[in-house]
C-alpha cells in the first residue's frame, strides 16, 4: 500500500468539510466513513492517489450530491448572471460580520454556498477559482451573496451602506 | 474555536473559518476511522472464504438456469428502447440543470468524470456530421439513462445549447442501436420539437439533442 494514511488532523478536516455540506454530525460522519472506505478499497486495488485529502473531498462531495439531491437540498436551479451587481471577490474580503450572526446564518446558506465559502476561507481559493472548481456559475453565487448581504446587513469595511449597486435589483 | 467577542464585527473570512472549525469528530469516532485505515493495510491478502453450503449452490444453479432462459428469450426478441431513451434525454435537455464542471476541453471532461465505468470519448460523428468541436464545449454533468450513470456534455451550437450524452452500451439494456463501427447511420428522431440523433460508437451509446 503506497499511499500514506490520513492523520487524525486530516480526518478532522475532512469531517468538517462533510459538516459544511450536510450540517448534521451523524450524516457527516457517515459521509466521511463511506468515502474513506471507497478510497481504501481503491488503494488496496492498486490505485495511487497523489492528494488523498483533495480526492476524499471530491468523494464526499459527490456522495453528498447523490444522497441529498433527491431531498432537494442541492440547488438545482441557477440564477442568471447578474453583471450589474457591484460585487467582486474583493467585496467579500471586506465584509465584516460578528461571529454570533454568522453562526446563525451559516445553517441557512445553501450547501453550494457553504462549499464555496469553505474553499475560499479555509482552503484559500479565490471565489472565482472555487466557483470554477465546483462548477457553480459565478453569477449564481454572487447574486446569492448579494441577497444575503441585503437580508442580513453584513457590514462592509469601507462602505457602511449595505447596497452599493444602484438600480440593480432583480 | 473563536476567541473573539461574539458581537464584535470581524473579517468575514476569519468568521467563516472559525465557524467551519467548530465541529469535531469524537475521540471514539477518530479511533474508529484510524483503525479502519490500519485494517486496510493489514488485510491486503484476500480473506478466507466461508465454508460452502451445498444447498446454496443448488439454488444458485437453478436460479441461473431460470435467468439464462429468460435472457435467451429476451435476446432472441430484442426490444426497441430507442424512443424511451430519446424521451428521457429530451427531458434532461429541457431541464438544463447546472453544470457540474465548466470546461472547454475533452481532457477536462475526462478528468472530471471519474465516477463512471467508462471514459467519455471524443466522437467522430459529432465533429464530422454535426460539426461540434471542443471550442464549443461548455462543460458537463452527471445524469442517468435508463438507470445507468451517464455523462451529459454540453455544447454551444449555432442553434442554441446542444446536449450530448454518453453511457456504456449494452444491447440487452438499450436495444438495437445503429453502430458507427458497422458503417450504420445514426438513428434520427424529432421529439418535442428537438432533433435527436442516436448511435453506438466505441462501445458507448451516444445521443445528441439539438434545436432544429
Amino acid at each position: 500500500m503506497s499511499n500514506t494514511l490520513l492523520s487524525p488532523d486530516q480526518l478532522q478536516g475532512l469531517f468538517r468539510y462533510a459538516m459544511v455540506l450536510c450540517q448534521h454530525e451523524a450524516n457527516a460522519h457517515d459521509l466521511l466513513q463511506a468515502s474513506l472506505e471507497v478510497w481504501l478499497l481503491e488503494v488496496r486495488n492498486g490505485k495511487t492517489v497523489l492528494n488523498p485529502e483533495a480526492y476524499l473531498r471530491t468523494l464526499i462531495r459527490h456522495r453528498f450530491i447523490d444522497a441529498y439531491r433527491k431531498q432537494q437540498r442541492w440547488q438545482e436551479h441557477s440564477f442568471e448572471e447578474q453583471a450589474t451587481y457591484d460585487i467582486s471577490p474583493l467585496d467579500l474580503e471586506q465584509l465584516h460580520i460578528d461571529q454570533q450572526q454568522l453562526d446563525s446564518l451559516w445553517k441557512t446558506l445553501s450547501p453550494q454556498d457553504r462549499d464555496i465559502l469553505y474553499h475560499w476561507a479555509v482552503l484559500g481559493y479565490s471565489t472565482d477559482e472555487a466557483c470554477e472548481l465546483l462548477g457553480v456559475p459565478r453569477g449564481t453565487f454572487l447574486s446569492r451573496i448579494h441577497r444575503l448581504r441585503k437580508q442580513h446587513r453584513l457590514i462592509r469595511q469601507h462602505d457602511p451602506v449595505v447596497l452599493s449597486s444602484p438600480g440593480a435589483e432583480p | 474555536m473563536n476567541q473573539n467577542q461574539p458581537d464584535t464585527p470581524r473579517p468575514f473570512r476569519e468568521a467563516v473559518n472559525d465557524t467551519v472549525q467548530q465541529p469535531s469528530l469524537s475521540e471514539q469516532q477518530l479511533e474508529h476511522l484510524m483503525a479502519l485505515q490500519q485494517q486496510a493495510i493489514h488485510h491486503d491478502a484476500p480473506e478466507t472464504p466461508p465454508p460452502r453450503n451445498p444447498w446454496k449452490w443448488r439454488w444458485a444453479v437453478a436460479s441461473l438456469m431460470v435467468i439464462g432462459l429468460s435472457l435467451s428469450l429476451l435476446w432472441t426478441n430484442p426490444q426497441d428502447y430507442s424512443r424511451d431513451i430519446a424521451l428521457e434525454v429530451v427531458e434532461n435537455h429541457l431541464k438544463l440543470k447546472p453544470l457540474d464542471v465548466s470546461t472547454h476541453s475533452m481532457q477536462g471532461i475526462q478528468e472530471f468524470f471519474t465516477q463512471l465505468d467508462f471514459s467519455p470519448s471524443r466522437s467522430s460523428v459529432l465533429g464530422n456530421r454535426f460539426l461540434l468541436t471542443d471550442r464549443q464545449l461548455l462543460g458537463g454533468r452527471y445524469c442517468s439513462i435508463k438507470g445507468d450513470t451517464a455523462a451529459q456534455i454540453r455544447y454551444q451550437s449555432d442553434t442554441g445549447v446542444a446536449t450530448f450524452y454518453q453511457v456504456d452500451y449494452h444491447s440487452e439494456r438499450f436495444g438495437p442501436i445503429p453502430g458507427i463501427d458497422k458503417n450504420e447511420r445514426p438513428l434520427a428522431m424529432n421529439i418535442k420539437g428537438l432533433n435527436v440523433s442516436m448511435w453506438v460508437e466505441m462501445g458507448l451509446l451516444m445521443v445528441l439533442i439539438e434545436n432544429p
